[in-house]
């Protein structure tokens, strides 16, 4: 009799530290955003790039993503952080030769492969679809650049020594490193640097918004147009649409 | 008592001695002094309380950082009410005098500047 008053009195109390435990589980799993700005599903941010506007010569774009951001810019190729970069596709068919000025980034997959690759979950996809990596958080294994089928990601070899954007933290060594689209400018209201330098610049060419919202200038664009994205076939669903690729 | 458990008592009372020895010396040191710390400069509060701040400044930070980067909530850093790491000096002017003085004191290594400025 002993034994059975044991073991139901120890059943009762495992029960009740169990509940104990499950129940800040339970909450966590709870999301209030506080403002409408913060990330939530609601959002679902892409990119248009219109490649016919692009022209070949600027680097606005470039030049505004590495002020605004503190990125490492030493002039050493080897080191250099490149959130956006630009890069000359030419068409290899002999009747239509043609040059192309691309502009490449993070593309913000819907299905990324760097958030699969990481094995602490530093870099993660938000909410809002932002792929973004947490600076703090991350230790340097590199996964993340193996992974990417877009070469997007960039590993600080070493610290910046120069912070332009004072109002914005830069990377120490040991960090990995991509295009964001500029969260801390979008979750305030305000446009990533390389969209605002493309307007100032009167190209136009990089267009920012919410997917979801199909009113947005951007759904219109994917809607109405003939819009490609990089290297679909990798099953990635990349979120930055390119319309003249 | 038998002659070979004598010994054993015998000699696990030796080997007590020093070690309480060291423990009764170790808890009658006196309490480390608390290093000065520069007063803050402004007459606002801070985030939290001092003896709260003081305990959980570092686990304050991590939630903030998680809020801000995964959630995207940055009400807490923007604006004129900035809570964010790089607004404390705001009131704690140098760090050199402030947070510092007690983490070389602990030989607690601080990280976050490296990336943020102060």
């Amino acid at each position: 009799m002993h034994r059975r008053r044991f073991l139901k009195a120890s059943a009762i109390l495992s029960a009740g530290a169990a509940g104990a435990y499950a129940l800040p589980l339970l909450t966590a799993f709870k999301s209030s955003p506080a403002s409408a700005r913060a990330a939530s599903t609601k959002l679902r941010w892409g990119m248009v790039i219109d490649l016919g506007r692009c022209p070949a010569n600027c680097t606005a774009c470039v030049d505004a993503c590495k002020k605004e951001n503190n990125v490492n810019t030493s002039g050493d190729r080897r080191l250099d952080i490149y959130r956006i970069r630009k890069v000359t596709l030419e068409s290899t068919l002999v009747a239509a030769p043609a040059q192309k000025s691309v502009p490449l980034l993070c593309n913000h997959c819907d299905n990324p492969p760097c958030a699969l690759a990481c094995p602490i979950q530093a870099t993660y996809k938000r909410e809002d679809g932002i792929v973004i990596v947490d600076p703090h958080r991350c230790m340097g294994c590199r996964y993340c650049m193996i992974a990417c089928p877009y070469n997007a990601r960039q590993f600080n070899f070493r610290e910046n020594r120069h912070q332009p954007n004072p109002a914005y933290p830069k990377r120490q060594h040991g960090v990995a490193e991509s295009c964001d689209l500029c969260a801390h400018l979008l979750d305030q209201g305000k446009r990533p640097a390389c969209v605002e330098a493309c307007e100032q610049s009167h190209a136009n060419a990089l267009i920012v918004g919410n997917l979801n919202d199909p009113s947005s200038e951007i759904a219109t664009l994917i809607r109405n147009h003939p819009v490609r994205r990089l290297r679909e076939e990798l099953g990635t669903e990349p979120k930055v649409f390119y319309l003249g690729l | 008592m038998s002659s070979p458990r004598r010994a054993i008592v015998v000699s696990l009372v030796l080997m007590a001695v020093p070690l309480l020895y060291a423990v009764i010396t170790f808890a009658a040191r006196p309490a480390a002094e608390r290093p000065w710390l520069e007063p803050p400069t402004a007459n606002t509060t801070c985030v939290l309380p001092k003896d709260r701040m003081r305990y959980d400044h570092m686990g304050y930070l991590k939630r903030l950082r998680d809020r801000v980067m995964r959630e995207g909530r940055r009400e807490q850093v923007t604006g004129n009410h900035a809570q964010g790491i790089a607004s404390c000096r705001n009131c704690h002017a140098h760090r050199e005098l402030f947070c510092d003085r007690c983490h070389e004191r602990a030989s607690v290594r601080l990280d976050c500047f490296g990336c943020h400025t102060y």
